[in-house]
């Protein structure tokens, strides 16, 4: 596929890369030469300077032969204009765009052919705090994937000694909670995969990703470490675009605070919010923090837009006595170099805009497309079209269809009359069209092939 | 249904200069559109696309039959091309396509329009017939030589 990235900032140079991996041909755009240049000597990408949303140099990157293009400039208004001008002159099938500005995004009716034609919206602030607000309702989960609009979730939680499953087989699970179903999808130990299976035996340390209806996942974590209790009172480092957002999605059901350097922010901040209390003063101010009990904050989390500021305030915060601390992080060679330590989980925007890119980039009905473990693995939710005639998938059982090695089958969700039902994957469960399946990939580069399995054949209409 | 009722000489295309397949399958949509105004080229053309997306139809030796079915329409249209050069299409044996026939049927009746399906996939299954297609220079010659194929088939 042809596919257009205009702007090589940390999404655009990090998709371009996921990118030109998977035998597609792309083009990135940027009016920095320099930038450019470094990634077109890295990567297996044409580039074209110049600004982004001019006519002639879409031409120039071939938007007449592009299936997609994906605007990522750090302008909202240049990505706007680029899709319309890829809708009114090339027709280009899908355009995605990231717009950041409420303003614009409070008009949902904005976006559509008959005014601005972008097909996909991506607000990175949005993603971000949709999924911090996850990982909130999930105490001790390492990462919570939404499929089937929140119905099946995939969490990754490390299993901890005194886990009633840790030491014993995964069979195990079955004979000790018969009524809730489950699927481990993968396991991660020492950073190794392992493909689960019913002997394989749970070890202290690892990382186990499963997959559940989102009704059973404390159940199921419960089985691999100790339940934390709930969460109760949050604290926000910086009220900007995320944190604004957080607090507004948490403060009903929890005690939140939010701290904001700028005095007229917080102004604006105490007139958007009705629970939150909003202190104007420095995140990385110990006296602060001790004034405000950090010792009794279960969650801290630090998102402001400077990544120092938030690690260093997010160290404070655990050395103080938070008892979790989440830190926004851009840099990516920063997020390997805390995750895990201090620091109980790092978040990485371009991660998450990653994949809901790749959602749309994919061949196939993609639903969603989230990316693992820095990208090396993948779970993606894909409609199965067709019927036994023109699927490789429709109407076999999930233990007859040719997954590669590596991919795994977790859930099904299937729409019935009596509203959607979630299908934990077992051998004998048979797939029907329009089912959504879940697939896990240990290892991205079978992608393609789980790509091709999902491909109705040539006699589908 | 035989390939005189679904082709007409306006409809079939000689050496298309495709560069790729999105524009091709949006050259093919304005085409049908000029022959047959009731339709719209979008529509015609995201039609296509979608179809495209869940599986390609190129069949493996430069063949591709893309399809799908069009709301408003009445009988099946066909449309016949070749492009110059070949494009990539996505196709199963990964080889780029030169030879392509367009179908676009109404929302109603399955078999049929499996049977034609079928009816052209036979056709471009034979490798002279192929052959023969691409040799021809002008739109009336690839005309012919398409008509004249199925009658001897």
């Amino acid at each position: 596929m042809k596919i257009i990235i205009l702007g090589a900032g940390q999404v655009g140079g990090s998709l371009a890369e996921s990118l030109a991996s998977e035998r597609n041909d792309i083009v990135l755009v940027d009016s920095d030469e320099k930038t450019l240049r470094e990634l077109r000597d890295r990567l297996d990408i044409g580039v074209v300077i110049g600004h982004a949303a001019h006519p002639n140099i879409l031409l120039e990157a071939g938007i007449e032969d592009a299936d997609i293009l994906v605007a990522v400039t750090n302008n909202d208004e240049t990505n706007m204009v680029a899709c319309q001008i890829a809708h009114s002159l090339f027709r280009v099938p899908t355009k995605i765009a990231r717009v950041r500005a409420g303003a614009y995004l409070q008009h949902p009716q904005l976006f559509d052919t008959q005014s601005i034609p972008i097909d996909v919206l991506i607000s990175p602030e949005h993603l971000v705090s949709e999924y911090v607000a996850r990982l909130i309702e999930h105490p001790g989960a390492l990462q919570v994937l939404d499929f089937a609009d929140g119905r099946v979730q995939l969490v990754a939680v490390r299993a901890v000694k005194g886990g009633p499953l840790v030491g014993r087989q995964l069979r195990y699970l079955r004979e000790h909670m018969p009524k809730v179903d489950t699927r481990v999808a993968a396991i991660y130990r020492r950073n190794t995969p392992i493909i689960p299976q019913g002997d394989t035996v749970i070890e202290a340390g690892d990382e186990v990703f499963f997959i559940a209806a989102r009704a059973n996942i404390r159940a199921v974590m419960s089985e691999l470490r100790r339940l934390e209790h709930g969460y109760k009172r949050v604290t926000i480092a910086g009220g900007g675009n995320i944190g604004l957002r957080l607090a507004h999605k948490l403060e009903n059901r929890y005690a939140v605070k939010i701290i904001e350097q700028s005095h007229e922010r917080c102004v604006f901040l105490s007139e958007e919010l009705s629970h939150t209390i909003v202190l104007n003063g420095s995140a990385s101010d110990q006296d602060l923090l001790l004034e405000e009990n950090i010792e009794d904050t279960d969650v801290f989390l630090a998102v402001t837009n400077d990544d120092e500021a938030n690690i260093m305030s997010s160290l404070l915060a655990k050395r103080l006595g938070a008892r979790k601390v989440m830190t926004l992080i851009n840099n990516r060679a920063y997020v390997d170099l805390v995750q895990g330590g201090e620091i109980d989980i790092a978040i990485s925007p371009q991660q998450n805009t990653i994949g809901s890119l790749l959602t749309h980039v994919r061949r196939g009905d993609m639903v969603n497309v989230h990316s693992l473990r820095r990208g090396a693995a993948e779970a993606i939710e894909v409609i199965a079209h067709g019927d036994k005639r023109t699927s490789k998938v429709v109407g076999r059982k999930i233990e007859d269809i040719d997954l590669p090695e590596g991919a795994s089958i977790g859930a099904i969700v299937r729409e019935t009359e009596q509203g959607s039902e979630v299908l934990i994957a077992h051998d004998d469960v048979v797939v029907e069209t329009n089912d959504h399946v879940i697939v896990f990939l240990v290892d991205r580069r079978q992608t393609r092939h789980v790509e091709q399995l999902f491909q109705v054949g040539f006699s589908f209409f | 249904m035989t390939l005189d009722a679904l082709l007409s000489p306006r409809l079939t295309l000689c050496h298309l200069a495709g560069s790729s397949k999105k524009k091709l399958l949006l050259d093919i949509a304005q085409a049908i559109a000029e022959q047959y105004p009731q339709h719209d080229a979008d529509t015609i053309f995201n039609q296509l696309i979608a179809r495209e997306r869940l599986g390609s139809t190129g069949i493996g030796d430069g063949v591709a039959i893309p399809h799908c079915r069009l709301p408003g329409c009445e009988r099946p249209i066909g449309v016949l091309c070749t492009t110059e050069p070949a494009i990539d299409f996505d196709a199963a044996d990964r080889q780029p396509v030169d030879l392509l026939f367009a179908l676009l049927v109404p929302e109603n009746s399955e078999q049929e329009h499996l049977d034609t399906l079928a009816e052209i996939a036979a056709l471009f299954s034979d490798s002279r017939i192929r052959e023969k297609l691409r040799q021809a220079r002008t739109n009336d010659e690839l005309y012919a030589l398409a008509i004249n194929s199925t009658a001897a088939a």
